[in-house]
């Protein structure tokens, strides 16, 4: 049987059908076997015919035929047989088992794929009915031949699983995000970070291969007699760099379960006109439907009508508390070391929790293991560094990317004596190192420092920082379990000093400290059901708030408020279960417990009363790590995908979350000097509830994406304050804090074009976010306790994201926003106060400021194609706010020598023009 | 706004955009007017007759608010006493009694408006605080601009209030750069030459300060305040330039009332341009007894009053070398028009003032007119003040 595969393996590539139409054969068959027709038939018609006598030593043959062909001979004897036949050039005919060898290509490419089928790794052998999958434009030169395991006499298994890595020929990276298809079947997968995949196919003969528009596609023949693995090194694709990058799972909006969760990977964040030259992955992210900013370089992200404290932001799996610089202008994820993004807006994964609204888990690169490679990008505010250094060859790398800001000098340089003084500047760097042991275990470590340094007066400067580090080991236990173990730590904290002609000088600050262990495992059971499940634990440390003299003559006296401590731990565990072809379920529960832990000396206030010093009944004193309060919960994140054609999927979640963590601030738009509250006594966690509901349609081979999903959330326990609180360096927080319910719903239609010249996206919600306070107490309530729109309600949000591609290096790309002006409040009269006018505001967000709209168009150059040169270079030109657009970010009033003058802020008023420069080598 | 003609340095100007940003007076009118009560009464200790102002709130257009008249306005207190109040001009209502407001005494006041509104006040009390011990004028530079700090120091008692409240009221002399020695007196349509009698080269102006000053001493080492700024003056200001005196007054508060004066001040002043502070109304300690929704403005404020004056001139800190800064920063006589109707004229409708009569044309001198003229506030100083010396006005 051996050589009749090994002669299949050798011609099969030439798809040449070359039949002989001459011979004519007759055959008169009575209860034969099939050994005795086919011996009738290489009789008459002169072909040699190879097969394997297990094979054809049965059956029963019956049959009358005249003057046919041979293919005709030979449909009849073996149908109703496993057996297909083929022929060769040479006047040989194959009999083959299982496969039916195809010799030409199927009208069209992309034929209709049953994407119902998709799963269905064929067990039945015997009714197996292949279908050409992909393009095979590309020319077909020879396919090796792998050879995977030994033929198992005992043949009891008919499905093993191959696996393996994929990994940069040049580089030594792994290729993350890599389809890998066995032709002709509906098996494939998706290489994961570190370029691991695995699958399960038949045992037989089969051509594997690659596909993907960022690196060479390869085809191997794979002879697969039992388990085994296959490593791939794959050239880069040069021709089509600067497209967008990858089509993995081309049909995952349709076909996974998660509703609500968006992709992004950065390297197409690269054509998209900049501001200021910064390349900026969550500011494309907030071009998706459902993701807005409370306004124009606005810090903070405002994801389903939720507050931006409710947003968990994750790099390789540690916290960023603070991921802006500028205060929000710039994102501090570096471009260059990132890798992609994902984002839960709707359904979040059990395995995530303590935050309400979403979850955006970035990952960085995996170093280049073979070749030191860098990239390099100069712009008018930063200076960009990435550089990838191989440390042991094929098993380790470290990457580090680094950038600052140069515009400090600028600012110094000015005849302006205002601006003079003042400064402001960046930097942040990321090093990340990974180690692979073996195939089975996997080492991954991060470090990220970010710094932010600004002064807006001359007497004060601000200052802050996240640090945080991350470990992740990877371990395959065996064929159904692996685990992956996290350690991570991350801080943020900010310092402002203030240094003034008087002896009333200070430094003070606030830090906040989390460490968390996480235990994830997953475990395939079966083909209907993959179960992951674990286990974390979160301390938190908090300093809330300290000033120290600064100088020997500040009369200032030191205070610190005392630290805060909270323990948050969970389990979760859920179950991804194929019920069918078309129903797949994600069905999970997490239960977290939250502890606040002393030491604190807990003030009592008198039931029913408004908190403050004047109702102040008792002082209970704690010990150290001492459990003062817990809350605890169930959190349900269930979601269901269910097909209702082959490419047009429904999906609906229902998902409940805990929050234990709150920002305070009394401003309408996130501050860096906003300070986190852990919960306690006065301060319960925030619950929220969303309930979504999605349609999901792909067309012209995942060419076009749409969805159209809509949302209604409600949650309880928002923090807001009173008017005027002061929550810095205030002991007693619990006083100026109110806690309201949040009511929100939304209807977001999303089409994107991923392939062609022309590719990009358009996006478009209708959303509307409220609030309600309604507390006890006169100071309590909010717009007479009545539900209001939030800071961040703005209820049409229009994104067109477009890239034209002129030639291979020549591409144009636009975008284009609008958005409904978000509510303010304006005065609706004014009084006096000690000879003074003080103005009467209106109801909270009462009015609105005018709508939002901004174009920014580039230009961008990619350096030439040549592939033994030292660097590619790429060039962008980009202009922002091309219409000059005077979008007002606020509306204010001031009070000032006793007069009241309204102003009106705008941050980029004007269009701004941009050059950047990267190159890669 | 920041405008830009050099496109060489558009990527600096848009690096300041991007920290200052664009910030532009705007055009402002109110879109929906809100009527509330507005109350401004600071009771203190000083046995005096007491005065509270009731109006109403006024549109932003509007120069200045309808007074709340004819209302029946007591400040009782928990020991039975009431106190009553009359209206002596609009508005303003004043005890019928010298009292002085007593610690450790709860008091209310109610106020029952012509309309039949009926509001009251939280039962509220005095916190003691202590005397300004000294103040004091300092040349400083602050913020990169020179000038005089007036600064306070108190030493408070650990039982006196933390907080306190300033007003100050500034006095300054105001010297006339040109003394003439005739004017002209109008009689219908003649005109004649007189000696100048009237008082116009010294004045005195007195302005109250318009901003909220408070201190607050709980985050320094002990409960003293020294050096704590109330106000400053640029180098430049002509209010320097004679002899300037200030009375500065604290009021003790409460933390309840401190905390509404701070939140008032808060949301009323200058801010960030990227982070705005939420604004909303501004709860005091007044309130509705018929209605809850209603909003009352205003905090029925409790103090002890302690006050101070100083007195300086201007080159005890300034050297002689420096000018010093002048009301009418130019005063250049000139010659208006060729027939004498104009300049008369101009004298008549009050913009000029005589100098004297002018000869042949003199070169450098502006007009060759047949008078020689003044702007009138470089001779007469009642522009800026009031040319009767203050009662408490010392050299």
């Amino acid at each position: 049987m051996k050589i009749f595969t090994l002669l299949l393996m050798l011609f099969s590539c030439y798809f040449v059908f070359a039949q002989d139409p001459s011979k004519k054969i007759s055959l008169e068959l009575q209860d034969a076997t099939l050994k005795e027709a086919i011996l009738k038939i290489e009789g008459q018609s002169g072909f040699k015919l190879f097969f394997a006598d297990e094979w054809v030593d049965r059956g029963h043959v019956t049959l009358s035929l005249q003057d046919v062909t041979l293919e005709e001979a030979l449909q009849k004897v073996l149908a109703n047989t496993p057996l297909n036949f083929y022929q060769l050039e040479n006047g040989q005919v194959v009999i083959t088992r299982n496969n039916i060898i195809y010799d030409r290509l199927p009208e069209g490419f992309f034929p209709k794929v049953d994407s119902l089928s998709t799963k269905t790794e064929t067990t039945v052998v015997d009714s197996y009915n292949p279908i050409f999958y992909g393009p095979n434009k590309r020319s077909q030169t020879n396919i090796e031949t792998v050879y995977i395991g030994k033929q198992d006499q005992a043949g009891g298994k008919r499905i093993y699983t191959l696996s393996g890595t994929v990994k940069n020929l040049e580089t030594g990276e792994p290729i993350a995000n890599l389809a890998i298809l066995v032709r002709g079947t509906e098996i494939g997968t998706v290489t994961d970070q570190s370029g691991f995949y695995s699958l399960k196919i038949p045992a037989g003969t089969h051509i594997l291969e690659t596909r993907s528009f960022g690196n060479e596609d390869v085809q191997k023949r794979l002879l697969l007699y039992n388990n085994g693995s296959l490593n791939l090194n794959l050239r880069e694709d040069y021709e089509l760099l600067g497209e967008v990058m990858l089509e993995s799972n081309p049909d995952k909006n349709v076909n996974n379960a998660t509703a609500g969760e968006e992709n992004i990977n950065i390297e197409e964040v690269k054509n998209i006109p900049l501001i200021l030259g910064e390349r900026d992955v969550m500011k494309v992210a907030a071009t998706l439907p459902g993701i807005s900013t409370a306004g124009e370089g606005a810090a903070g992200y405002n994801v389903r009508g939720g507050k931006t404290d409710q947003n968990l932001i994750l790099l390789d799996g540690a916290v960023i508390y603070n991921p802006a610089h500028f205060f929000g202008i710039f994102s501090a994820i570096n471009p260059f070391t990132s890798g992609d993004m994902t984002i839960y807006k709707g359904h979040i994964p059990a395995q995530f929790g303590g935050r309400l609204s979403s979850v955006f888990d970035i990952t960085s690169k995996d170093a280049n293991t073979k070749e030191f490679a860098g990239e390099v990008s100069v712009g008018p505010v930063t200076a960009n560094v990435a550089l990838e250094i191989p440390v042991i060859e094929n098993k380790s790398g470290i990457i580090i990317g680094g950038r600052s800001t140069y515009s400090d000098w600028i600012l110094k340089s000015l005849e302006e004596e205002s601006l003079k003084n003042s400064e402001a500047s960046f930097s942040d760097v990321l090093v990340k190192y990974n180690h692979k042991f073996n195939d089975k275990i996997s080492v991954k470590t991060t470090g990220y420092f970010s710094n932010d340094r600004f002064s807006i007066t001359s007497d004060s400067l601000y200052n802050y920082q996240n640090l945080l580090f991350s470990l992740q080991a990877d371990h395959k236990l065996n064929e159904k379990n692996t685990g992956s173990l996290l350690l991570s730590n991350s801080s943020y904290n900010f310092d402002i000093e203030y240094d003034s002609q008087f002896n009333n000088n200070f430094i003070s600050g606030y830090r906040i400290n989390e460490t968390e262990a996480q235990l994830n495992m997953r475990y395939l059971h079966s083909k209907a059901h993959k179960f992951d499940y674990g286990i974390s634990g979160k301390l938190y440390n908090v300093q809330p708030g300290e000033i120290d003299p600064l100088g020997a003559e500040s009369i200032i006296q030191p205070f610190e408020i005392p630290q805060e401590k909270g323990l948050e731990s969970a389990v979760y565990i859920s179950d991804q279960f194929e019920v069918n072809d078309r129903l797949l379920l994600n069905a999970g529960i997490r239960y977290s417990l939250y502890a606040a832990l002393g030491e604190k000396a807990q003030k009592i206030y008198e039931e029913g009363q408004p908190k403050s010093e004047a109702t102040l009944v008792d002082t209970l004193y704690y010990g150290k790590n001492e459990v003062m309060e817990t809350y605890s919960g169930p959190e349900v994140r269930f979601s269901a995908r269910y097909f209702i054609l082959p490419d047009l999927s429904a999906k609906a979640s229902y998902n409940s979350t805990y929050q234990y963590i709150h920002t305070l601030s009394n401003n309408t738009t996130v501050s860096p000097t906003d300070t986190y509250k852990l919960s306690d006594r006065y301060i319960e966690p925030q619950r929220a509830n969303q309930y979504s509901l999605g349609l999901y349609k792909n067309f012209d081979s995942n060419e076009y994406e749409l969805s159209l999903e809509g949302y209604y959330k409600t949650s309880e326990n928002i923090l807001d304050y009173k008017v005027g609180a002061q929550l810095f360096l205030n002991e007693n927080i619990e006083t100026e804090v109110l806690q309201g319910k949040g009511r929100s719903y939304g209807l977001e239609f999303l089409l994107k074009k991923t392939e062609g010249r022309l590719n990009g996206w358009l996006g478009y919600s209708y959303s509307r976010s409220y609030l309600q306070l309604d507390g006890e107490h006169r100071e309590e309530i909010v717009n007479n306790g009545e539900y209001f729109p939030a800071n961040y309600d703005k209820p049409h949000d229009v994104s067109v994201v477009a890239n034209y591609k002129v030639t291979q290096r020549f591409s144009f790309s636009a975008n284009f926003v609008y958005q409904t002006g978000r509510p303010v409040t304006y005065p609706t009269g004014k009084y006096n106060q000690n000879g003074m006018e003080y103005v009467l505001y209106s109801d909270r967000n009462r009015f609105r400021i005018p709508d939002y709209y901004r174009l920014d168009l580039s230009f961008n150059v990619e350096g030439n194609h040549k592939i033994k040169k030292f660097a590619h270079s790429f060039w962008n030109i980009s202009v922002y706010n091309v219409l000059g657009r005077n979008n007002p970010y606020s509306v204010f009033f001031v009070t000032d020598q006793g007069e009241i003058k309204a102003y009106k802020s705008s941050i980029f008023s004007i269009p701004v023009p941009t050059i950047t420069y990267n190159f890669k080598f | 706004m920041i405008y830009i003609k050099n496109y060489k340095i558009i990527f600096l100007i848009a690096t300041f955009l991007a920290v200052y940003g664009c910030v532009e007076p705007y055009e402002f009118e109110t879109e929906t007017f809100e009527d509330a009560l507005v109350v401004e009464a600071i009771l203190t200790d000083e046995i005096k007759f007491q005065e509270i102002q009731i109006s109403r709130t006024y549109r932003l257009e509007d120069d200045f608010p309808t007074a709340e008249s004819f209302a029946d306005v007591v400040v009782t207190d928990d020991q039975g006493n009431e106190f009553f109040f009359y209206e002596m001009t609009p508005g303003k209502y004043i005890s019928n009694v010298e009292f002085g407001i007593q610690p450790q005494r709860k008091y209310q006041l109610l106020i029952q408006t012509r309309d039949g509104g009926s509001y009251s006040s939280d039962p509220t009390q005095m916190v003691p605080g202590n005397d300004i011990e000294d103040l004091y004028a300092e040349r400083v530079v602050l913020q990169g601009e020179d000038g005089i700090a007036l600064l306070v120091d108190s030493k408070n008692s650990e039982t006196a209030s933390k907080y306190a409240l300033y007003e100050y009221e500034e006095t300054y002399k105001i010297v006339s750069p040109i003394v003439v020695r005739s004017t002209i007196e109008f009689e219908g349509n003649n005109w004649r030459v007189v000696p100048n009698t009237k008082q116009e080269t010294i004045c005195y102006n007195t302005v109250p300060s318009k901003e909220i000053i408070l201190s607050n001493t709980s985050a320094l080492s002990s409960n003293n305040l020294d050096s704590f700024l109330v106000r400053f003056i640029r180098k430049d200001d002509p209010v320097l330039g004679q002899r300037y005196s200030i009375l500065v007054k604290q009021y003790s508060l409460t933390g309840e009332a401190y905390s509404y004066y701070s939140t008032l001040k808060k949301i009323s002043s200058s801010e960030s341009l990227l982070s705005q502070n939420q604004p909303g109304f501004v709860n005091g300690n007044m309130y509705s007894i018929n209605d809850d929704d209603e909003k009352v403005i205003g905090y029925f404020t409790l103090s002890e009053v302690s006050t101070k004056r100083i007195y300086f001139n201007y080159y005890d800190f300034f050297d002689f070398d420096e000018p010093r800064p002048k009301f009418p920063e130019d005063c250049i006589p000139f010659r208006p028009g060729e027939l004498i109707e104009t300049p008369i004229g101009m004298i008549q409708s009050g913009t000029v003032r005589f100098m004297n009569f002018a000869g042949a044309p003199v070169e450098g001198e502006i007009g060759e007119g047949p008078i020689r003229v003044v702007a009138t506030e470089c001779v007469d100083c009642t522009v800026y003040g009031t040319n009767e010396m203050p009662d408490f006005w010392k050299e």
